[in-house]
């Protein structure tokens, strides 16, 4: 079998020295990496100011370290004006390692503007307090590039390395407090799930680049899917091959399941999320899983051959659906979701709540992984970029207000959250919009983000998606109890402390603004929906 | 705006403004609030006469059509249409005039031919023009008023469709009046005042969208809306077990309101044009696949029936009811139900008449009329809490809405809707009348009243009227809608009752036992009446209770004074629906033919 010979694989290639190669890397490669570089601004810049952030620490007092949050915030909200510069451009970058196109910008400023409340709760927290926070902004920032890379990434090895980033980052940031031993065991759970779920993933990587010979994604896809090669006979996959690529395929959807914390790989959701500072949990509940997503959905998108439209890739998703990829997510969507919040209902600790409760949310999100390469135009990037942009305002929300209350009552137990609608009536009532936005209850965000899942998943028609549209409507109802656990504890509870809580005018001020955005985001649809339904992949 | 939009958002206004107030200005708060209250019960007042006096300008088909000549002079005319005004006429005879399909009898508008070859704004303007085009023919069109429609959330065919008629311009009014009313009942609310009143208007706010919504997805928001201010209502003001029944009052409702909203979706993508628009799909539900439609159905039913609420899902109720404060208990009882109650009428008869009138769902309906009007009665009678007893006695009173729906003759229907506005005067009567003895013995055991006509003679007046209203005495409101309730489902007409006709289900009996309801009716309610007002004094501390208050009267006379004229006036209200309901029944009961 020819391997693909559309970009040159680039592994040993440094250590050739002969005249041709040195040619061919002045001729082809260098203005092609010149040519990428111009891309890379962004990226460029959160690494620059990751590194900026760890220098200046060293100049620093201990006192005035834990102002280089407005540094960070900088680098968060500068590359975003790169980013805009040329959102709408569709090219490949550094011989198809990672690719430019408003899909990959998309999720970057999501990214990016998500990180800011993760700042600001950081150097609100009490958690954080009186340390040396260089470190935590530099891996914070560098996790931040990770996630970026993961968004634009369209070649196994950058799948991998990206995917390594965040995963090798967000270790470190779990165990941030050495002296916490909860917080030292989540990360060595959160590090030994990591690695096996990486371990699998490349396990996967390893079997389809030995029947393709590509690890870029794009080339890859049109190797397996065509009929001519040796992989098929008579138009059809052969069954070794065909099984052989199903079991790829789940390997490495393990390594992304882990990000995405769905089952099978969401058993660290729990731990990790109750030992880990209360700013990185909401770091690692939403941007690492929104990562997760973004690097799912280009896999599952190219492989399926469309990103919306069916006509370049009709082939392709015939043939694609010769191994029923769908019905696995299906499966495992509805396993997710059910698991999720079936597991919620009996957490007491808000923070284990939560973390449930993102895993039930991956499950809601995999509906939208289900309808890639689907004829509904109501596509997966489509509903899941709008469902993200919606879980990271009610998410963060949520965290905002556990953050600023966990400062005051150093508790994140639902029960101690008694009497607090009286006690800190702001905080509660947008406690409650924000689980209310979780529930999917109008006119909020999340059920926007939910109303265009289902509609997606409905529009199809089929039977299999008929129960997957009832399973998650039953799911959100259930899921209402144990949201509303909180509300309940907060309103219908008598407290045995009184008192006003007094809370940071920037914590409100974060807090006010995401709820307007709860509601900005439904009442306002049409205004992210144009930005979502032009989520187009490079090809 | 119209005046519609002002009358279900001016209840937001005012609670947004309350938000702004210190929570300690309590007496500001009600006044702000009472007054916000008030000002859109003018505003309602306005709508009903605005509607009786007639005039075209607001009417459903002036704005639609309004609306479709802005679409279409987006439309690139193709050749042979010639231009300007009279192409465009030309064009619209041509692509949007629904014609009827002779293989299945309904209205149906069919692509143009040449569709995919027109341009992208061109092919836009058609599918939302057609989707006008197919509302304006319905015939309830014709009878809304107050109409306001503009695109809202456009990737999905979203519109702001608002609009009322002589279904639901009642119950918008009832809505106002009651709001009023409990506003001003709850004067003695002192703990966490601003909460309370910002809740309950934007209950109120939510329970005139729904009644006005003539988008299905407008409609789903605004039936969310009430959802959550009730809960709180419920769970931080109720009683001693607030929590469990806030809790199940939401889950309840919650399950039936995500099957709606799955039967929504689905009937958007099954009609074609896709739409959400509720009068456009009028005309397109009823050609679904029968087996489709069926299940729609059964997801609408149970939506619906937790809300009316059907036997076998009403055990929320009597929860709710004894938890909740009295002005909660009085919307609850007075509008929230007859959101399930509205809902058949507006959604599930008119959208689906075929398994309505099926043979199966004619007997599953009129069983169940039958089941809630005798277990109601039954359960009433065998309680001991005072406000158990109003509330199953409005399980009860709601299954001759069920009975009325099932027959489908102008006289059932009329009774039907009639039932739920007497009802709803009625019952919010009752409730109050509860809330006022609660509030001064603290407590509602039936077994440990009497003698408190002599005490609390004024109250005991005005107690008696609602009771009597509820038992369904002649002269007073009960009667003349559980007559016609009756009446209609057993027929007495040209157009027979579904019930006791061949067509139908030929069951006579099921009206013979829910006849019994009224037996029943009369001996709880006599029995309630001579255990609390009748013989002596029982304990000495009533013996200090003082009568109504000037509060307490500007609360129950009106509702008191409403039983009575509606029971000798009925046509008032009669009259005032009659167009709308004739235009439902016609709707429905064409199914029948086919």
């Amino acid at each position: 079998m020819q391997p693909l010979s559309a970009t040159p694989i680039l592994l040993d290639s440094a250590s050739v020295v002969d005249a041709a190669t040195a040619e061919h890397f002045a001729t082809n490669l260098y203005p092609a990496v010149l040519h990428s570089l111009e891309y890379f601004g962004a990226e460029f810049q959160v690494a620059i100011f990751a590194i900026g952030v760890l220098l200046l620490d060293l100049c620093l007092p201990l006192r005035a370290s834990k102002h280089l949050a407005w540094v960070a915030l900088a680098g968060c909200l500068l590359p975003l004006s790169g980013i805009g510069h040329h959102y709408e451009a569709s090219e490949s970058l550094f011989l198809g390692m990672i690719a430019i196109d408003p899909f990959a910008n998309f999720f970057k400023m999501l990214f990016l503007v998500g990180t800011v409340p993760v700042v600001i709760l950081s150097y609100l927290s009490k958690q954080l307090e009186g340390r040396r926070m260089g470190e935590y902004y530099f891996i914070l920032l560098a996790s931040l590039f990770g996630a970026m890379l993961m968004a634009a990434s369209t070649h196994f090895l950058m799948f991998f390395l990206s995917l390594e980033i965040l995963s090798v980052c967000s270790y470190i940031l779990v165990g941030y407090i050495r002296s916490d031993r909860r917080g030292a065991e989540a990360a060595l759970k959160y590090i030994i799930y990591g690695t096996l779920a990486a371990t699998i993933m490349a396990y996967g990587m390893s079997l389809w680049f030995g029947l393709t010979g590509s690890g870029e994604i794009s080339s890859l896809a049109s190797v397996l899917w065509n009929p001519e090669n040796e992989l098929y006979t008579a138009g059809a996959m052969q069954s070794r091959v065909a099984l052989t690529v199903t079991f790829s395929m789940l390997c490495i959807f393990i390594g992304f399941a882990y990000k995405m914390a769905t089952i099978p790989m969401h058993f660290w959701a729990p731990d990790v999320y109750e030992g880990a500072p209360t700013p990185v949990t909401a770091f690692l509940s939403v941007i690492s899983k929104a990562a997760g997503f973004a690097i799912a959905l280009r896999f599952f998108g190219s492989l399926a051959g469309s990103t919306g439209s069916l006509e370049p890739g009709a082939m392709a998703v015939q043939l694609w659906e010769q191994v029923d990829w769908r019905l696995i997510l299906i499966v495992v969507s509805i396993a997710t979701m059910t698991f999720g919040n079936l597991a919620a209902l009996w957490q007491t600790n808000l923070k284990r709540l939560m973390a449930y409760s993102s895993i039930a949310h991956a499950g809601y999100l995999m509906m939208g992984l289900t309808l890639l390469g689907t004829a509904t135009p109501y596509s997966g990037a489509q509903t899941i970029g709008f469902y993200l942009v919606a879980y990271v305002v009610m998410n963060f929300g949520a965290f905002a207000v556990v953050i600023l209350i966990e400062n005051r009552l150093d508790s994140v137990d639902v029960e101690d959250y008694a009497g607090l609608g009286r006690r800190a009536p702001f905080l509660a009532a947008a406690l409650t919009i924000f689980l209310f936005s979780l529930i999917g209850v109008p006119p909020t965000a999340g059920f926007m983000g939910k109303f265009q899942l289902i509609m997606g998943v409905l529009d199809l028609g089929e039977p299999r998606y008929y129960v997957l549209a009832v399973a998650a409507m039953l799911n959100s109802a259930l899921s209402a109890y144990y949201y509303l656990k909180v509300a309940k504890s907060m309103y219908f509870v008598k407290s045995p402390h009184v008192g006003h809580l007094s809370t940071p005018a920037l914590g409100r001020v974060l807090v006010a603004a995401l709820v307007i955005l709860t509601f900005y985001l439904c009442l306002q649809a049409d205004v992210l929906l144009q930005t979502t339904l032009n989520l187009e992949m490079h090809v | 705006m119209t005046t519609l939009t002002w009358c279900i958002f001016l209840p937001l206004l005012t609670a947004g403004i309350v938000l702004l107030i210190p929570s300690s200005w309590k007496g500001l708060i009600k006044t702000v609030s009472v007054a916000g209250a008030v000002g859109t019960f003018l505003i309602a007042i306005g709508l009903v006469r605005g509607y009786s006096d007639g005039g075209t300008d607001t009417d459903a088909r002036t704005v639609l059509e309004a609306r479709m000549d802005r679409l279409l002079s987006r439309v690139e005319l193709g050749p042979g249409f010639g231009t300007g005004e009279a192409g465009i006429r030309k064009w619209k005879e041509a692509y949007l005039t629904p014609t009827i399909d002779p293989s299945t009898g309904r209205m149906a508008l069919q692509r143009p031919a040449d569709f995919l070859e027109m341009n992208p704004a061109t092919q836009q303007a058609w599918e939302e023009a057609a989707e006008l085009a197919l509302a304006i023919k319905v015939n309830q069109a014709e009878h809304l008023r107050f109409v306001e429609f503009g695109p809202w959330i456009r990737q999905f065919k979203i519109n702001y469709f608002v609009g009322g008629d002589g279904l639901s311009l009642p119950l918008i009014w009832l809505t106002a009046l009651l709001g009023v009313l409990c506003l001003i009942y709850s004067w003695t609310i002192n703990q966490g005042t601003k909460g309370y009143y910002i809740l309950f208007l934007i209950l109120e706010t939510g329970l005139i969208g729904v009644f006005s919504a003539l988008d299905f997805f407008l409609f789903y928001v605004f039936w969310e809306l009430v959802l959550l201010p009730m809960y709180f209502l419920i769970g931080v003001w109720g009683g001693e077990n607030r929590i469990y029944a806030a809790l199940k009052f939401f889950i309840y409702t919650l399950v039936g309101s995500v099957l709606m909203m799955l039967v929504m979706i689905v009937m958007f993508f099954v009609s074609d044009p896709h739409t959400f628009n509720m009068l456009t799909l009028m005309q397109l539900a009823p050609a679904f696949n029968p087996v489709l439609a069926t299940w729609l159905f059964v997801g609408l039913f149970i939506g619906f029936a937790i809300k009316v609420p059907i036997f076998p899902f009403h055990t929320w109720l009597p929860d709710a009811h004894v938890e909740a404060p009295t002005a909660v208990s009085v919307m609850l009882a007075g509008v929230l139900l007859k959101m399930g109650g509205y809902g058949f009428f507006r959604l599930s008869y008119p959208m689906l008449p075929d398994i309505a009138t099926s043979k199966f769902f004619i007997a599953f309906i009129a069983i169940l009329g039958m089941i809630n009007i005798v277990y109601g009665a039954f359960c009433a009678l065998a309680q001991k809490d005072f406000k158990k007893l109003v509330a199953y006695s409005s399980i009860s009173h709601m299954g001759y809405v069920l009975l009325g729906m099932a027959a489908v003759t102008y006289t059932g229907v009329t009774g039907a809707v009639l039932q739920m506005f007497n009802h709803g005067v009625s019952s919010a009567l009752l409730f109050l009348v509860v809330g006022v003895l609660y509030e001064r013995a603290h407590h509602r055991d039936l077994t440990r009243f009497g003698g408190i006509g002599l005490q609390m003679p004024w109250y005991t007046g005005i107690a008696t009227v609602g009771f009597f209203a509820s038992l369904g005495l002649p002269g007073l409101n009960g009667f003349i809608s559980e007559f016609l309730c009756f009446l209609g489902a057993y027929g007495m007409e040209a157009q027979g009752s579904l019930i006791t006709t061949p067509e139908g289900i030929n069951s006579p009996w099921i009206v013979y036992v829910s006849l019994l309801g009224i037996v029943l009716g009369a001996v709880y309610i006599l029995w309630t009446i001579q255990r609390v007002y009748l013989g002596k004094i029982k304990n000495e501390e009533y013996k200090r209770f003082p009568d109504v208050s000037f509060r307490e009267v500007v609360v129950l006379t009106p509702l008191a004074l409403l039983c009575i004229i509606l029971g000798v006036f009925p046509r008032i209200l009669i009259d005032f629906m009659n167009g709308s309901l004739v235009a439902v029944t016609d709707l429905v009961r064409g199914a029948l033919g086919q």
